[in-house]
C-alpha cells in the first residue's frame, strides 16, 4: 500500500504525492541484492558466492537507481487504480526524496482525460439551407466547360485582349541570387487569363509578330515562384505568334463530346443536376459543421494542455513548411480555440459512441475500403496495401467512428429547411 | 626498516579468504617477497592497530603463460596469511 494525496488542477492535470513505506522500500532493496548477488561477476569469487557487503559496494549505486525505479513505477500504478485515474500521458515525476532507513517519497505529475457528462446532443434543431441552382449558374459552368476545350488558331494581326501569345522572353535583370540574363523560348502568355500579370497585359496589349517591346514587372510578394517574389524585373519581350482563342460553339455537337450525353438539352440537365448535388453536398457539410458547434458549444470541458501543445505544434509545422515567415505566436493564439474545440469534439465523439453503443464492425472498415479503392481507381487489395503502409488503419477507425456518430445524432435531430 | 606500505601490497579478496576470515579470524595478503614474517607481522600491527597471532606465509611461483610463440612469466609473489587475536579485525577494501 502506498500512501496517495491528490491534488486536482485546472486543464485536466493531477499531481499525485506519493510516499512508499520504509519496509517496502527495504524490501525490495533486500531482493533486489539478492538478485543481482547470485549474478554478479566479483574476481576472486564464482558467481552468486561473492559475500553481500561486497557486491553493495560494487553495485550499490546502479541498484539503487534501479530499485527507486521499479519502485516509483509500481507505486505509481498503485496510487492510479487507487484513485480510479486514467492518465493519458506519462506521468511525471520530481521531488524526489529517498534515504536508506526513510520512506521515500515523490510527486507525479500526470494529465487524464477530460470528465464530463453528455449532454444536449440529440433533440436540436439545425437549419439545412441549399443554394438553389439557378440557370446563370449553370450558363457559367457551361462557358467555363467551353473554356476548357478553347482552340487557338495562328492569326496575322495585332492581338486582342483575349488571344493567346507565343513569345520569347530574355530576362534583363539580374535576380539577387546572381543569375544573370536568361532567355526562356516559347512562353505562352494567355492575356485573358486572370492569373497573368498586369504589366505582361498591359504592355503587350496590341502588339503583333516579331513586334519587340521591353516590359518591367514588379512581382508580388506572395508570387508562386519564390525567387521572384517581390521583385522589380526586366524583360526583352518578342511576340513570336498571336493565336485566337476560339470556343466551341455551344450546340448539339459540342455536347455529344461529353460521355452519355445525346445533345445540348442532356449536356443541361446533367450539368444541373451535378450542380444541384453540390449544392446539397455543401449543405450536408454546413450542417455537419453545425451539428459539430452546436455539440461542442452545450459540452464545454477543459482538455490536456498537452494535447493542446501537440496540436499546436503540428500546426506551426505545418504553416512552417508552407509559407517563410511565420508569427508563431500570434498563430498558436489564433488556433488554441481550434485546436481546444476540435479536441473536445473527438472526446464527445467518443463518448457518444460508448453512451448509444456505436462500434465500428469489420464490414464498416471493409466498406470504407471500397469506397477508398473506387475514388482512387485502384483494386481492393491495392488500396488495403497502401493504406496498411501509411499505417492509417486507426485513423480510418476513427473517421468511420465520427461519421457513425454523426449519421446517429442526424437521425436524432430536427433538420429543417 | 621498512615502511608498513613498502611491505603490504593488497589485501586478498577472495571465497577462500572471505571463508577462512569468518571462520578463523584470519586475513590474506599479498606482501613484499623480500620481506620476512618478523617485519610483516610489525607491519600489520602497526597499519591496522590490530594484534597478530599467527603467521603463515606462503612463495607463490608466477604461472608460466604464452602468447603465440612468446613464452612469459608472471611475477612471483608472497602470500601471508594472518590471524588476529580474537576480537580484531580490519576493514577490508579492496586495492588497498
Amino acid at each position: 500500500m502506498v500512501n496517495v494525496t491528490l491534488k486536482v488542477e485546472p486543464n485536466c492535470k493531477r499531481i499525485l504525492e506519493i510516499e512508499i513505506p520504509e519496509n517496502e522500500v527495504s524490501a525490495e532493496f533486500e531482493n533486489q541484492y539478492n538478485l543481482f548477488r547470485a549474478k554478479a561477476n566479483i574476481p576472486g569469487f564464482r558467481p552468486g558466492k561473492a559475500p553481500m557487503d561486497l557486491v553493495k559496494k560494487r553495485y550499490g549505486d546502479s541498484i539503487k537507481a534501479d530499485v527507486i525505479d521499479e519502485l516509483v513505477d509500481k507505486a505509481v500504478k498503485e496510487a492510479l487504480t487507487q484513485e480510479n485515474l486514467y492518465p493519458i500521458s506519462r506521468p511525471k515525476i520530481s521531488n524526489m526524496e529517498f534515504e536508506y532507513g526513510k520512506p521515500l517519497k515523490f510527486r507525479a505529475e500526470l494529465e487524464i482525460k477530460p470528465e464530463f457528462t453528455l449532454n444536449n446532443y440529440k433533440g436540436f434543431k439545425v437549419k439545412r439551407s441549399v443554394r438553389e441552382v439557378t440557370d446563370t449558374d449553370v450558363e457559367t459552368y457551361l462557358k467555363t466547360l467551353r473554356d476548357r476545350s478553347a482552340e487557338y488558331i495562328p492569326v496575322d494581326r495585332k492581338c486582342h485582349d483575349d488571344d493567346l501569345l507565343i513569345v520569347d522572353l530574355i530576362r534583363k535583370s539580374e535576380l539577387p541570387n546572381g543569375s544573370k540574363e536568361e532567355k526562356t523560348e516559347n512562353v505562352e502568355i494567355e492575356l485573358g487569363a486572370e492569373d497573368v500579370l498586369k504589366e505582361f497585359k498591359e504592355g503587350l496589349r496590341g502588339s503583333s509578330i516579331g513586334e519587340m517591346k521591353e516590359i518591367e514587372v514588379v512581382y508580388p510578394q506572395d508570387y508562386g515562384e519564390e525567387k521572384l517574389a517581390g521583385y522589380k524585373v526586366k524583360y526583352l519581350v518578342i511576340v513570336k505568334e498571336v493565336k485566337e482563342k476560339k470556343l466551341p460553339p455551344l450546340d448539339d455537337d459540342f455536347a455529344r463530346r461529353f460521355p452519355n450525353t445525346a445533345d445540348l438539352a442532356a449536356l443541361r440537365t446533367s450539368v444541373k443536376e451535378m450542380l444541384v448535388k453540390k449544392a446539397n453536398k455543401d449543405a450536408d457539410l454546413i450542417v455537419r459543421n453545425d451539428i459539430i458547434k452546436i455539440i461542442v458549444e452545450a459540452n464545454k470541458f477543459d482538455v490536456p494542455e498537452s494535447m493542446i501543445e501537440r496540436y499546436l505544434q503540428s500546426v506551426t509545422e505545418d504553416f512552417k513548411k508552407r509559407y517563410k515567415d511565420v508569427d508563431e505566436l500570434k498563430l498558436r493564439q489564433t488556433y488554441r480555440p481550434v485546436g481546444e474545440n476540435s479536441l473536445r469534439w473527438q472526446f464527445i465523439y467518443y463518448e457518444i459512441a460508448k453512451a448509444e453503443k456505436i462500434n465500428v464492425s469489420e464490414e464498416d472498415r471493409a466498406e470504407w475500403v471500397r469506397d477508398f479503392a473506387r475514388a482512387y481507381n485502384i483494386t481492393e487489395e491495392q488500396a488495403r496495401e497502401s493504406l496498411g503502409r501509411a499505417r492509417r488503419m486507426d485513423d480510418i477507425d476513427d473517421s468511420i467512428l465520427e461519421q457513425k456518430v454523426l449519421d446517429f445524432i442526424m437521425q436524432n435531430i430536427t433538420i429543417a429547411n | 626498516m621498512k615502511s608498513s606500505k613498502d611491505i603490504i601490497s593488497q589485501a586478498i579478496l577472495s571465497e577462500k579468504s572471505t571463508i577462512i576470515k569468518e571462520k578463523e579470524n584470519k586475513y590474506v595478503f599479498k606482501v613484499n617477497p623480500l620481506a620476512n614474517k618478523h617485519e610483516i607481522k610489525h607491519a600489520i600491527e602497526t597499519a591496522f592497530g590490530v594484534k597478530v597471532t599467527d603467521i603463515k606465509t606462503v612463495n607463490v611461483k608466477g604461472k608460466t603463460k604464452r602468447l603465440g610463440r612468446f613464452e612469459g612469466k608472471r611475477s612471483s609473489w608472497k602470500k601471508a596469511i594472518i590471524k588476529l587475536k580474537e576480537g580484531n579485525s580490519i576493514e577490508i577494501f579492496e586495492n588497498v
